[in-house]
């Protein structure tokens, strides 16, 4: 057991009141709130499905259209109905789900890694580098951050791995002002005084001591991005920069049915945007749960 | 205090500075020749090049930014490469458009949000607050282009009620003075193109409300809720005032002040979600103008209406920081 371990159990301990450790304690927070178990539970379903499809079921999109039954309302056999190519929506939204998913987790991870180095950086180091960093930050954020993705796609260029750097590029002001103030929060406490009384490098304390203690809010922050970066990753998709056609996305599957809509093809749309809807509401329920089960001093909110 | 809306007034000038390289920028973003891009394999060489100077790519990079600046101070923002028409007029023609969507939706977001924040600080955890909760995550989870296009089917293709599309039905003789079609209609008392006006505007300004409906019921919410716990409030409560002037008189005037500054944040997101939702409802603003030039490679207007949009932003977090201060004695500034 590391010096680390012992004082974050001791908190954990002071707080709960019970020799657990604070992860299972978190974790007993977490899902004893039914609105955090929902969001758990239309999570896991999502990444499940994501992880599982392309087992079970090939799928071709390049292949996949059946001009003689096209935009077909739901039936037993496509129980989503099938679009303007006659490709079954179900199927397409099933294996979007990869895509879509696939798409904002990969920009959270590149946002949460190169935000939270930044702001870890800026605030050990201070002086010029942390306001080097910030002020860059502050350029980001003085453009919303959708506007600011769909310009950049808009400028390099349509598709998937242009719009996951930019969709990482505008996450990563949060995660660099999260991790900074943490920093400079945490520099202050008695513990990090102590691992550099007892002759810790600089290095050391920052690694070992401030950033495993900074990262609850670190990791409410990744689930919150998540939520937003489906829904800029659909934006992007609705208005033709993100996945092209024929690849699954259920943005741009919303920008297809669009042409659609005034015909009462309902099930065109209605599929694909309630996929969207109901991943973000899953990772937001999460988010929020996470919050309070990792912020004890919050108390029963 | 004077001192303080000073000092941030200079805060500004940096940010603006970093905001106009980074828009200044995305030209050299393209990959690529941007000349070649924006006109098209089969341009000849002769368009190429003149296109080329005209967008000074042929200068040293640091040459371009001067000349960039200096054109965007004095209120040039470029040439669309389609049409030809200079991008700050246009930008000007169609702006009212957007701003009518965001006041509306502003103005929902508001009418409702604050009553429905209160309410559900005031019946904590009581079904009302639970429903409240949900429907404000729901809210914020929306993608508004598919709320867009769910209120469009269901309430212009299923009911026949609502317009789907554009300020006023097709053939309407009205001469707008401002752009402004609302508030023309209204100064110009013609009141038919007045309510044909408010009903293209409702369901797009429905769609645009709802993430800033939802952030500012959460936000009065939760101040709500943190006032109340406060120590004058009990004193209200004890001198005897009625329920209803404890809440309205002395909870919700204090809790309105994050409110304000969470409503100044929601105007970049408005302009943002115009571009989404003006492509729904084919409303002639600024946000549908981006989508359209997107599709034409127009990258001029892509760019000036982003340097536009942040500066507003940035102007925007200003007045609200100041206001806050001025509003607020309790925050002492250094």
């Amino acid at each position: 057991m590391t010096t680390l371990d012992v004082a974050v159990d001791r908190r954990a301990v002071a707080m709960t009141g019970r020799g657990r450790s604070p992860a299972s304690a978190a974790w007993r927070r977490l899902v004893a709130s039914p609105a955090a178990r929902a969001g758990l539970i239309m999570v896991a379903a999502f990444v499940l499905v994501a992880l599982v499809t392309p087992v079970v079921h090939l799928y071709d999109a390049r292949t996949d259209a059946n001009l003689t039954s096209r935009l077909r309302p739901p039936t037993a056999a496509h129980p989503f109905g099938t679009d303007s190519l006659g490709r079954d929506i179900l199927v397409r939204v099933v294996h979007a789900t990869r895509v879509s998913l696939g798409l904002a987790i990969s920009a959270v991870a590149v946002a949460t890694v190169i935000g939270s180095a930044l702001g870890f950086l800026a605030g050990y180091l201070r002086g010029r580098v942390d306001l080097v960093v910030m002020f860059c930050m502050d350029i980001v954020l003085a453009f919303p951050a959708t506007l600011l993705a769909i310009a950049i796609v808009a400028m390099i260029g349509p598709g998937l791995r242009n719009s996951l750097f930019a969709i990482s590029l505008v996450s990563i002001p949060a995660y660099a002002r999260l991790s900074r103030s943490s920093v400079l929060e945490l520099r202050e406490q008695e513990f990090v005084l102590a691992a550099r009384g007892l002759g810790c490098s600089g290095w050391r304390v920052l690694a070992g001591h401030i950033v495993p203690n900074s990262l609850p809010p670190l990791i409410v922050q990744t689930t919150l991005s998540i939520a937003f970066a489906i829904l800029e990753a659909a934006a992007l998709g609705f208005l033709g920069l993100g996945a092209q056609p024929p690849t699954p996305e259920w943005g741009a599957m919303l920008a297809d049915s669009y042409k659609y809509f005034t015909s009462g093809a309902w099930w065109v749309f209605c599929f694909p945007g309630a996929a969207i809807m109901l991943s973000v509401l899953g990772f937001n329920l999460l988010g929020d749960g996470l919050r309070d089960a990792l912020d004890p001093r919050l108390g029963q909110g | 205090m004077r001192r303080y809306a000073i000092r941030r007034s200079l805060t500004i000038v940096p940010v603006l500075l970093g905001v106009s390289v980074l828009v200044f920028s995305f030209i050299h973003l393209i990959p690529g020749d941007p000349a070649l891009t924006m006109l098209g394999e089969r341009a000849t060489p002769e368009k190429v090049a003149e296109v080329r100077a005209r967008l000074g790519l042929d200068r040293p990079i640091w040459r371009q930014y001067i000349l960039y600046i200096g054109n965007a101070l004095r209120g040039d923002l470029g040439v669309s490469i389609v049409r030809g028409d200079p991008v700050a007029s246009d930008l000007l023609r169609r702006f009212p458009a957007t701003v009518e969507l965001a006041v509306a939706a502003i103005v929902v977001a508001i009418a409702f949000g604050i009553p429905i924040g209160v309410a559900s600080a005031v019946w904590r955890n009581s079904p009302l607050d639970s429903l409240a909760r949900l429907g404000a995550l729901a809210g914020v989870s929306m993608p508004i282009f598919w709320l867009g296009l769910v209120l469009a089917w269901f309430f212009g293709v299923q009911l026949r009620l609502l317009p789907t599309g554009f300020r006023l039905a097709s053939g309407t003789a009205f001469v707008p003075w401002t752009n402004f079609v609302v508030l023309d209609a209204a100064l110009q008392r013609d009141w038919s193109t007045l309510a044909d006006a408010l009903r293209h505007l409702i369901l797009p300004a429905l769609a645009l409300a709802t993430i800033p409906l939802a952030v500012i019921a959460r936000m009065t919410r939760a101040s709500m809720l943190e006032v109340l716990s406060r120590e004058y409030i009990r004193t209200a409560e004890a001198k005897g005032l009625s329920r209803r002037a404890v809440i309205l008189r002395h909870a919700l005037r204090n809790a309105l002040l994050p409110v304000l500054t969470v409503i100044g944040l929601q105007v970049g997101r408005l302009l943002a979600g115009a571009i989404l939702t003006e492509t729904i409802f084919s409303w002639p603003g600024i946000g549908l103008w981006v989508y359209e030039s997107i599709e034409s490679r127009d990258y001029a207007i892509v760019q000036g209406v982003s340097l536009f949009i942040a500066v507003i932003v940035v102007g925007v977090n200003l007045v609200t920081d100041v206001l806050y201060a001025a509003v607020d004695p309790r925050i002492k500034y250094e």
